[in-house]
């Protein structure tokens, strides 16, 4: 979760983007987080119920495709 | 981490907008939230490069704040009560972004399968697209949605980007510095409600509209101390909007797409210019479609504007904007006169 943090933050502060079509980044960036089981990847819903459950708070991070 | 539901969000496609109310200018944004929609806090950068973003955020803050959620979650519901000015006005124009009219081109979900990057309505766009609307409609834009959000440097106060909410700097004679707010000082309330993030603050600034006593409960040296600041009726006047990506609109409606940076002390020697008389350099003139109304009217970068829809006093481009859209419709003509190679020019520009 850290890791994912840190790229996330460093993608908002602007690091240097690799030379491919967003369209792509966008698909690649979808399933990077697919395979991390920390994060819910843009399904608010299922993030709320999973926090109802596990009666944790819900970390919600609005950052743009790339 | 793990004590949390992390989701990321990407897009502001079929965000519910009467729940997620934030500075939709910032570049990195995060809600913390209880499953039943209740705030706990709002955290997040207005920068969009490294250098400039170091300066509002950075790991470790986030992690202060965080620590400050669950604090505040381990007490919930009991604390509620302390938690409902942080919460989102139900009452909003659109329910999601997609709704608003200039923007039902788009799809509440992303289209993966084709063009997936053109179908994603950005945050900034929120905010955009309503101000489009409003002057469209051939009305003034009220004063929130100029200056939305303002910093809490609008006040003289710096936040420390390595800690959840404690005060790096005081503006000498600042409206802090005045009240008595010190360096060091950990801001735990504004206005009763619990301050976990620069965004928190600004969240109360936001919904700040008049001057008089401002609150701010702190800890000093141990112990917590009420510090009551005194706003102006307009003290969020100077709040700097240079910095959002959606000025650029507003400098299409009200500048005709010029970019103007007001004249440094040196510049005013040099040219002449009186203290107190308005001195707006174009850095920058549009020069395609609505943003080349500027250059259309003969302006070109260099000019230096010295009045402008009747505004000949100092002031830096933002509130020169906010003067002039706060008073003039779209179609209005506005006169300008500035000065190139020394001679002095006329100008007549119609606003969007």
């Amino acid at each position: 979760m850290k890791r994912f943090l840190i790229l996330a933050m460093a993608g908002s502060l602007g690091a240097a983007e690799p030379k491919k079509t967003r369209d792509e980044m966008v698909h690649e960036d979808r399933a990077a987080l697919a395979e991390n089981d920390a994060w819910v990847y843009n399904d608010l819903a299922r993030a709320v119920a999973e926090a109802e459950k596990a009666k944790k708070p819900l970390m919600v991070i609005h950052r743009c495709i790339p | 981490m793990r004590q949390f539901v992390g989701v990321r969000v990407i897009q502001a496609n079929a965000m519910d907008l009467t729940l997620f109310q934030f500075d939709y200018d910032m570049s990195f944004a995060v809600h913390f939230l209880n499953a039943d929609r209740t705030v706990y806090a709002r955290y997040g950068s207005r920068r969009g490069n490294e250098e400039e973003a170091n300066d509002e955020m950075s790991l470790e803050g986030l992690a202060e704040t965080m620590t400050g959620v669950l604090a505040l979650h381990e007490a919930y519901p009991k604390n509620k009560t302390t938690l409902y000015g942080k919460q989102p006005n139900p009452d909003v124009p659109y329910p999601v972004p997609e709704k608003q009219p200039l923007l039902n081109n788009y799809k509440s979900k992303l289209d993966y399968d084709g063009k997936v990057a053109g179908s994603c309505i950005h945050c900034h766009q929120i905010r955009d697209t309503y101000r489009q609307e409003i002057r469209e409609s051939g009305k003034v834009l009220p004063h929130k949605l100029l200056t939305p959000y303002p910093l809490p440097s609008v006040l003289g106060i710096e936040m420390d980007p390595k800690r959840a909410a404690v005060v790096k700097e005081v503006g000498p004679n600042s409206v802090a510095a005045k009240a008595g707010l010190a360096v060091g000082d950990v801001v735990c309330q504004m206005r009763g409600q619990p301050i976990l993030s620069l965004a928190d603050m600004q969240w109360v600034l936001h919904s700040t509209a008049k001057g008089g006593p401002l609150t701010l409960r702190v800890e000093r040296h141990g112990e917590e101390k009420d510090i009551i600041l005194t706003l102006a009726d307009d003290w969020d006047h100077t709040s700097d909007i240079d910095w959002r990506v959606s000025t650029w609109d507003l400098r299409r409606m009200g500048f005709g797409g010029m970019r103007l940076v007001e004249f440094s002390a040196k510049e005013r020697q040099e040219q002449g210019v009186a203290e107190g008389a308005l001195a707006l350099r174009a850095k920058n003139v549009g020069k395609y479609g609505n943003h080349a109304v500027a250059k259309k009217a003969g302006m070109k970068i260099g000019d230096v504007v010295t009045s402008y829809a009747g505004f000949e006093e100092a002031m830096p481009e933002g509130v020169l904007l906010r003067k002039v859209l706060g008073k003039y419709k779209r179609g209005d003509k506005v006169s300008l006169t500035y000065v190139r190679d020394g001679r002095q020019k006329k100008a007549e520009i119609r606003l969007q």
